[in-house]
């Protein structure tokens, strides 16, 4: 990255997902590019997606899981 | 595309008026005007008011063959758009109570909540599980009104705010149109999904079997959209759209999986798991939640136009369910020729 870059913004939603703009590249454990698909992404950081790494909306269904209670 | 049938004695009145020169108001249809207040119950649900409000907002979207452009921005037509709007707003707001105790800071996490929780759940249970392929069919045609025409009711808004509040909406509506690229745009995978069906996604043609609950999901868009003291209500309907929505379209496309449909058939459906999963975050906290701060005096509007959207979602999802229930279409049955 060239220091006129500005730096990957990443940003933590309570409750959601983890907000990834920028110039960044994903890949997973074994070095392999995972295609974004679009430029601002939702990482899972609740570990309910069926679409890992990407968020799906199914942190909701945990939320409600735990007001039902 | 060609003008409606009418469904009742305004859109009669206004049907014919519009298909001659741009003019004042005929008597007639300035008495059924009058009349309207007292005259429907509930315009989110009045056929005969939906019709004539979808008529006057496709004149600034698409337009129809045969009616005078200059239509769109006469005062007769405005005028008489605003008197059906009147009637509109108030049954919007009949429906709508902002809880006293919400304040401007708690917005986003208030709309997570409520949007997220009030998706009809058995509905969408039903569509994964056991609506025919008829019924599937049917759902894709009612909603072909206001997919077809996907995002562009919220760029209106665009102009009408400043700052963080824009940055976060125009961030969405570029996923929106596809990060324009011509065929990834939202109402373009919609198209593919008709035409995958053997539908016709042609703007408008199935118009005639399309009941006013659905046509309200559309107008409460273009009526927020195109009115400036409207723009916080434009914002909380886009977030009502968005919150949730990875979920309503995860039930779709397995549903539409299980009827047999192509990948490409519930491109549209997938693509929106992923992409409003991004939406959702950005239009509650980032476009809202900045929206309320910069804009105080304007918060409750987001909240209402959230809950308003809410409100017509349930009853459309009323509108498909309880025909279906009874064994019917809950399409409307065309006239014979
Ligand atoms: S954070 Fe959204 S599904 Fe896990
Ligand atoms: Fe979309």
């Amino acid at each position: 990255m060239s220091d006129d870059q500005p730096p990957v913004e990443i940003t933590v939603y309570e409750n959601g997902p983890v907000i990834v703009r920028g110039t960044y590249k994903l890949q997973n454990s074994e070095r392999n590019d995972i295609d974004p698909g679009r430029e601002t992404i939702a990482l899972c950081r609740c570990g309910l997606s069926a679409l890992k790494p990407f968020c799906d909306g199914n942190h909701a269904l945990r939320g409600a899981a735990r007001s039902a209670l | 595309m060609r003008l409606p049938g009418p469904r009742g004695p305004i859109s009669t009145a206004l049907f014919a008026w519009l298909s001659g020169e741009p003019g004042p108001v005929p008597s007639p249809l300035t008495d059924l005007l009058d009349a309207l207040p007292q005259a429907t119950a509930d315009a989110r649900s009045d056929e005969d008011v939906q019709i004539s409000l979808w008529v006057c907002y496709g004149l600034t979207y698409e337009g129809f063959d045969g009616v005078d452009e200059r239509w769109e921005w006469q005062p007769t037509l405005l005028a008489v758009r605003g008197a059906l709007e009147a009637v509109f707003e108030r049954d919007l707001l009949a429906e709508v109570q902002v809880p006293a105790d919400l304040t401007p800071d708690k917005v986003p996490a208030f709309l997570m909540e409520r949007c997220g929780a009030t998706s009809p759940a058995a509905f969408l249970k039903f569509m994964q599980q056991e609506a025919t392929i008829e019924q599937f069919k049917e759902l894709v045609i009612t909603r072909s009104i206001d997919a077809l025409h996907e995002g562009d009711a919220h760029t209106w808004g665009i102009p009408r705010v400043n700052g963080r509040a824009k940055a976060a909406l125009i961030e969405i509506q570029a996923d929106e149109y596809g990060g324009g690229m011509p065929g990834r745009l939202h109402a373009e995978l919609y198209a593919i999904l008709m035409s995958e069906l053997d539908l016709d996604p042609e703007y408008g043609v199935y118009i005639e079997q399309i009941p006013a609950a659905a046509l309200v999901l559309h107008n409460l868009r273009s009526f927020f959209g195109l009115h400036r003291r409207w723009r916080g209500g434009i914002l909380g309907n886009l977030a009502a759209t968005e919150i949730g929505s990875s979920l309503i379209n995860r039930h779709f496309s397995e549903g539409l999986a299980r009827l047999g449909g192509s990948k490409k058939s519930r491109w549209f459906y997938d693509e929106h798991i992923l992409a409003d999963a991004v939406h959702e975050q950005l239009a509650a906290h980032d476009m809202c939640g900045a929206f309320v701060a910069d804009y105080p005096a304007e918060w409750d509007r987001v909240v209402i136009g959230a809950l308003a959207t809410l409100s017509v979602r349930a009853l459309f999802a009323r509108s498909v369910v309880d025909p279906w229930a009874a064994g019917a279409t809950s399409l409307r049955e065309l006239a014979p020729v």
